[in-house]
């Protein structure tokens, strides 16, 4: 019997190996729709190793790349000073005629109480490495649970969406991008308010999936957070309808949307140090969110 | 088990670098370290040191590409098993032949890994930009299977853990059968 055992002990190894990856990609899948996870350390220990060791890496080829963009930006740093200074004259003018506005349709104290409501803590993070598998679109953050990081918490930049903090080790965080095939946002197309949900295509793109006419997502509309879904706050930006695909035929359309923020070339991002409260009832043992606004939002993996 | 040890460690390392390297380098340009690694120990390692090195380099894959914790894992043991039992009865054991194993098994493996990732619920869209990924990371696989071929054998040798060339195909039913006979 012993003898038998020894000869298949190669196949009982593999199928065991086979069984106990089955069961991991299913307990990681529950831990992703519950908003991600914080890593035990033994699982976060490669991405405690891999920040700093990553930092290093990054650092000359960064600093080659940081002289040889400020070098070109040098180089036409007057005729853009002139424009930007052309652009501000304008801003400012559309500015008061914004404000003006506002005041005429008594909106403004409702304005600035939604932005006190989405004002929330942030903290900083540089982005040390990218994934390297074409399949999926994450990124490592150089921060971690003792800066205030926690799984499901939004990435953002000045541009608007990143995506989502997916799993956390003391000092190193893994974001989930909006670009990834397994990110769902719920979006809201700011013109005509239409409702619907912006999936990552994998390959850079994003796509913008509705229901009711075509006409109400055209070319141009901004597209932001809906606060539906249970991952963002309200009102932020995800990207720009490129393209409407008005001659599809099922029930729901598809328009092709260009990401707010510059996605592939990520360096320094901001994680909201807020959760919803969906997330904060998938995961009633973690420490409770910090700056949490009245309205929750957005966005969530299917 | 000391290789396979080794091995995990500094497949874990290249794992790191790599993703450096991602940050300024399209990620289909860039081999896949994991199906190097696993393939390399299949034709050197003994059974069970290989598989260990396939679990390590394959979880520590999963970890740094925010995939699913398993789905390297899994998506690497039919590559795996085809490595193991094609060395069994041929000469894989050189640059070239290395090389040309690398080619058939990495696309086997994105195959295998665009049907788990359909099981997952996030199929890709097969088109261009998957084929033309799939071409691509061939060729780098192709390339880069020969040096790390070069390091395991070497690990492996140092180790004294070289697995015999050659062994013969091994099927499960016909390794088992023997045994099964005797017990009657």
């Amino acid at each position: 019997m012993s003898e038998l055992l020894h000869r298949l002990r190669l196949p009982l190894l593999f199928a065991g190996l086979g069984v106990l990856a089955t069961i991991s990609i299913f307990a990681d899948r529950r831990a992703l729709e519950a908003g991600g996870r914080d890593l035990s350390w033994w699982t976060g220990g490669l991405l405690e190793i891999a920040r700093p060791a990553q930092r290093v890496i990054s650092a000359p080829i960064d600093a080659v790349r940081g002289v040889w963009r400020d070098y070109l930006a040098l180089l036409d740093v007057r005729e853009e000073n002139e424009a930007l200074r052309l652009e501000i004259a304008e801003l400012q003018e559309e500015a008061v005629a914004l404000r003006e506005a506002l005041v005429a349709s008594g909106n403004l104290e409702q304005v600035a109480e939604m932005r006190a409501q989405l004002e929330m803590p942030m903290a900083p993070a540089e982005v040390v490495g990218q994934d390297v598998s074409p399949w999926f679109r994450t990124v490592l953050l150089d921060r971690g649970r003792a800066d205030g990081l926690r799984a499901g918490m939004p990435i953002v930049t000045e541009g608007g969406v990143v995506g989502l903090v997916t799993a956390t080790t003391p000092h190193a965080a893994r974001a989930m991008l909006i670009l990834d095939r397994q990110s769902a946002v719920d979006g809201l197309v700011q013109r005509s308010r239409s409702r619907g949900i912006v999936r990552g295509t994998g390959e850079g793109g994003l796509v913008f999936e509705f229901t009711g006419p075509a006409d109400q997502v055209q070319p141009g509309d901004l597209v932001i957070t809906s606060g539906y879904g249970g991952a963002y706050p309200k009102g932020i930006r995800i990207g720009e309808i490129i393209s409407v695909d008005s001659s599809a035929p099922d029930l729901v359309r598809r328009a092709a949307l260009r990401p707010a923020a510059s996605l592939d070339r990520l360096e320094r991002v901001f994680a909201l140090l807020w959760r919803s409260p969906t997330l904060e009832l998938l995961a009633p043992d973690s420490p409770p969110s910090v700056g949490a606004p009245a309205q929750a939002q957005a966005g969530a993996a299917p | 088990m000391r290789a396979a040890v080794a091995l995990i460690g500094i497949g874990a390392v290249g794992l790191v670098v790599e993703g450096a390297l991602a940050s300024f380098v399209p990620a289909l340009l860039l081999p896949d370290l994991a199906l190097s690694f696993a393939m390399a120990a299949a034709l050197f390692l003994p059974g069970a040191a290989a598989l260990f090195s396939l679990a390590g380099v394959g979880f520590a894959s999963d970890l740094l590409a925010g995939a699913p914790l398993g789905l390297h894992v899994l998506s690497l043991l039919v590559p795996f098993a085809i490595a193991r039992i094609a060395n069994g009865s041929l000469e894989l054991r050189r640059g070239v032949p290395e090389a040309v194993l690398a080619a058939i098994l990495s696309p086997v493996q994105a195959a295998g890994f665009i049907l788990l990732l359909g099981l997952y619920g996030a199929p890709p869209e097969m088109g261009f930009w998957p084929g033309f990924a799939i071409v691509v990371r061939t060729v780098a696989n192709a390339a880069l299977a020969p040096p790390v071929c070069a390091l395991v054998e070497a690990l492996a040798a140092a180790t004294g853990e070289l697995d015999p060339t050659r062994r013969g195909v091994a099927w499960v039913g016909s390794a088992a059968w023997p045994a099964l006979r005797r017990h009657g």
